[in-house]
């Protein structure tokens, strides 16, 4: 880049922030009337009844809608699994735990290993938390065995749908 | 205007050399101008290949209204913030030339004609029109602008228009489909019917034979028009980049030649390790088209060396479970379409090439699916990235590089790792998450969410129990703000000074920035990804915000990748549960919403809930306006009914359109949030969207 070039892009810098301004709309300071969302509202979904949790009255619009107190709306909930090459009798054994997961056969599971949360070595053990997407009612580890090549070791975890979960695997 | 004829004064003085290097003449390739600050691409017209032309920091300028000229093989471009036209050679080196009487006007198609040498540029709108500008230099009117069709003659909703190789005419198609003929001698302009397509066609180009391609920026679809039909339609060529910014240009007098349409497969490692044609690369055949790794193959031209998206993307046949360490199994799992040879080969000492004694997988007979295997890297392996190549074949007995006539190669970047490495992902190994903010605190918003929309992954790896590195990758998904915000990353827990600043790392669309991305006063890590997020993706030519509003599709322009290394002794649980905390915070000299008296700059943050800001958040900012946040009890950057102004999801979101409430894209949501997160726990996904209501490219 020659010295000229240098010079021509200082000064369109400079034009650009002459030519910039602040922020008009941000997604519109004066409530934009949607263009389309009172179109068609979906019904109520009606699949299940909610017995446990007090409903509010339907909001009509996000701006209306209340968030119980002390809910951060966060999306995940915390895992923390201890495990152990020993408990699988191996002195060396590596640990994928998934989201991701198809169980093909009794015992037999096609997974996705782009979904892991964490992979590790468990010798002599490991204690580890990760955040699990909330939609994730079950996931799998994966215990492959590194002394000697076998066939991978499956366990699965229930979500028990609290905030904070432990799970030792054996 | 006095900014810009100072400037034009200044570089006229003589400063800038004449330019040396021509393009050879009439070269075959298409190019194109793409992203705010100009990215010029070659692409092959034949099959929507494309690759950068122009190094990524060739230019900072924003370019449009490309045109080749044939009377002396250079690019031309326009530059709308000069005023003035940039002349680029062969080796992207670039010319400013400020032609005269042309009015203060963004122009964002042109070209230059055939039959003189003369740029034709236009801009739609009843006070503007098309405009010539001679670029002979022997002319007496040489840069100097005139008006050819006034704008209220000639106003169409067109991005780019071509000049016929033969008949003098230039040709455009508008966005509602119809082709029309322009005879730029005498202002005529002739509709010459519908092509059967609408779009925003932001590069067209011209062959010798007549043949007029059209690009769709929304979707980078080219489609082709023999312009010699009484009445010409569409049909759909090729796939090419899409962007919300483009114009392109070619030398109309060169063939575009199908039976150039690549069907070789090539791997994507260094050169080094044999890769390109021209140096032996290991390459592939098609075959009878069946045998291949995981769900297909691509066929290319010739190598996309490293770096290449589209060959990051092609990569799907292998999946390694456990990391590589020296003298320990790694386990992969392999999918193959057909029975075949396998071949893998492993790069353990680091020389840059596969040698003969690395060769980890050999002759491995396989049959169609998914088959889990193993090898042992050696003893001596060494620890950090290397290359490994996985080859699929019918013959046997292949090499590291050259020809096979069928099956894949695919080329993968590993690390080898210590054996004692524990790495954790959010919100899994190769899944992104989204972070969605409305962007008017303390104000309240549409709650569209798409005013910021970050999608991202985070990666640590711990050795010995201790945080040995942070990764966090990600890209900007969406931007329906005409705010200026910067976005960071805090990492509570992490302390500024466990970390090694000087040796953490930002890189933007594939650059490594010159700067340590962290900010130094702060207590707890924090790292600037960007200080202005529109310094780097801008809404285009016919669209209001960036990815927002359907119809608007564009690619991804800023693409980041962020790493940390720590140093000191940090254990996992000392620091936040991912996502850590990211944020928005006000760019410098720019003005918010109402309840600030002056552009609050880097005071002013947005967090997720209940995230306490960074210390240069100005704490007499809570409060005001619709925000209820309550420090004492640790309640943050939330308004009296508890909604945040920023939402995180682990899930790759599809966003809401523009000023639709998420509500009404998310069906789901509102139960979700008034349950406390019990119910309606999967309602982000797309199973579960109204898709009507979310962005659509």
């Amino acid at each position: 880049m020659n010295k000229q070039h240098l010079m021509i892009t200082s000064l369109t810098l400079l034009i650009t922030a002459c030519g910039g301004g602040g922020g008009g709309g941000g997604g519109g300071e004066e409530a934009a009337t949607p263009a389309e969302q009172n179109t068609a509202p979906v019904a109520p979904l009606t699949e299940e009844t909610t017995s446990v949790v007090t409903v509010p009255t339907e909001a009509a619009t996000t701006s209306e809608l209340m968030v119980p107190a002390g809910y951060d709306l966060g999306q995940d909930y915390n895992l923390t699994v201890t495990a152990s090459a020993q408990s699988f009798s191996a002195n060396t054994a590596y640990l994928s735990i998934c989201t991701g997961f198809v169980e093909t056969n009794p015992g037999a599971f096609d997974v996705d290993y782009d979904s892991c949360l964490i992979q590790t070595n468990m010798a002599p053990s490991t204690t580890t938390s990760m955040a699990v997407p909330a939609d994730a009612d079950q996931v799998l580890a994966v215990v492959l065995l590194l002394d000697e090549p076998a066939a991978p070791i499956y366990r699965v975890w229930q979500s028990t749908g609290e905030q904070d979960q432990y799970w030792a695997i054996q | 205007m006095k900014t810009r004829n100072l400037l034009g004064a200044m570089i006229l003085s003589g400063a800038i050399p004449t330019l040396a290097t021509p393009f050879e003449a009439c070269p075959d390739t298409a190019f194109l101008i793409q992203d705010k600050y100009a990215q010029l691409y070659a692409i092959q017209l034949s099959t929507g290949f494309y690759e950068q032309a122009a190094p990524a920091e060739w230019t900072d300028m924003k370019l449009n209204a490309l045109a080749f000229n044939v009377h002396d093989q250079y690019l031309y471009a326009y530059n709308d913030d000069l005023r003035a036209i940039v002349k680029i050679d062969a080796n992207y080196r670039t010319e400013i030339l400020f032609p005269a009487n042309l009015p203060d006007l963004d122009f964002i198609a042109g070209d230059i004609a055939v039959s003189e040498n003369a740029y034709y540029v236009y801009r739609k709108g009843s006070d503007e029109g098309l405009y010539r500008i001679s670029l002979d230099p022997q002319a007496a009117d040489y840069l100097q602008a005139t008006q050819v069709i006034t704008g209220k003659a000639f106003e169409l909703d067109i991005f780019d228009l071509s000049f016929h190789p033969y008949d003098g005419m230039a040709y455009t198609v508008d966005k509602d489909g119809e082709l029309w003929k322009i005879n730029v001698s005498n202002g005529d302009v002739s509709n010459i019917g519908n092509i059967g397509v609408n779009g925003y066609f932001g590069g067209t180009y011209f062959d010798n034979n007549g043949h007029l391609y059209v690009a769709d920026n929304s979707d980078g679809y080219i489609y082709r028009v023999d312009t010699q039909q009484l009445l010409p339609k569409a049909e759909l060529f090729s796939y090419g980049p899409s962007s919300n910014n483009n114009d392109g240009a070619r030398c109309p007098f060169a063939p575009v030649n199908v039976s150039e349409t690549p069907d070789t497969d090539f791997g994507s490692a260094p050169d080094s390790y044999g890769t390109s044609f021209g140096n032996n690369g290991a390459r592939h055949g098609r075959g009878d088209g069946t045998l291949f790794l995981g769900e297909g193959v691509n066929y290319e031209p010739d190598a996309y060396l490293e770096g290449g998206a589209v060959a990051a993307e092609e990569n799907d046949g292998v999946a390694f479970i456990n990391n590589i360490a020296p003298y320990r199994y790694t386990y992969f799992e392999v999918t193959a379409s057909a029975k075949g040879e396998l071949n893998i080969w492993g790069d353990w000492n680091q020389n840059g090439v596969f040698d003969e004694g690395e060769h980890v997988i050999s002759d491995k007979s396989i049959d169609a699916g998914k088959h889990l295997l193993h090898f042992k890297a050696p003893k001596e392996t060494l620890l950090g990235e290397t290359w490994l190549r996985v080859r699929l074949s019918s013959p046997d007995h292949v090499t590291a590089t050259g020809g096979v006539a069928d099956g894949e190669v695919e080329d993968y970047k590993v690390t080898v790792e210590a054996a004692d490495t524990l790495t954790t992902y959010y919100p899994g190994a190769k899944r992104n998450a989204t972070l969605a903010f409305e962007d008017n605190w303390p104000l309240a918003g549409d709650y569209d969410m798409n005013d910021v929309v970050i999608k991202y992954n985070i990666k640590t790896v711990t050795v010995a129990d201790n945080i040995a590195s942070i990764r966090i990758k990600g890209h900007v998904a969406a931007m329906g703000a005409s705010y200026h915000n910067g976005f960071a990353f805090r990492i509570p827990g992490l302390p500024t000074n466990a970390i090694n600043i000087l040796a953490s790392t930002l890189t933007v669309n594939g650059i490594l920035q010159p700067y340590s991305p962290i900010e130094p006063e702060r207590a707890d890590a924090t790292a600037i990804i960007a200080s202005d997020l529109h310094d780097y993706v801008t809404s285009g030519e016919a669209c209001k915000f960036y990815r927002t509003e359907n119809g608007c599709g564009s690619g991804i322009q800023m693409e980041f990748q962020l790493d940390i290394p720590v140093i000191g002794t940090i254990k996992a649980d000392d620091i936040d549960a991912f996502p850590f905390d990211p944020f928005l915070f006000a760019t410098e000299g720019f003005k918010r919403n109402y309840v600030f008296g002056e552009a609050p700059g880097r005071r002013f943050e947005i967090h997720l809930k209940d995230k306490a800001p960074t210390e240069a958040f100005q704490q007499n900012f809570f409060g005001r306006g619709d925000d209820a946040s309550d420090p004492g009890r640790g309640e943050y950057f939330a308004n009296a009914n508890g909604m945040p102004w920023a939402l995180n999801i682990p899930y790759d979101w599809d966003h809401p359109v523009e000023y639709m409430d998420i509500k009404w894209a998310y069906p789901q949501f509102h139960e979700n949030v008034t349950s406390g997160g019990a119910n309606r726990k999967g309602w982000y996904k797309k199973a579960n969207a109204l898709t009507k209501n979310t962005f659509r490219k």
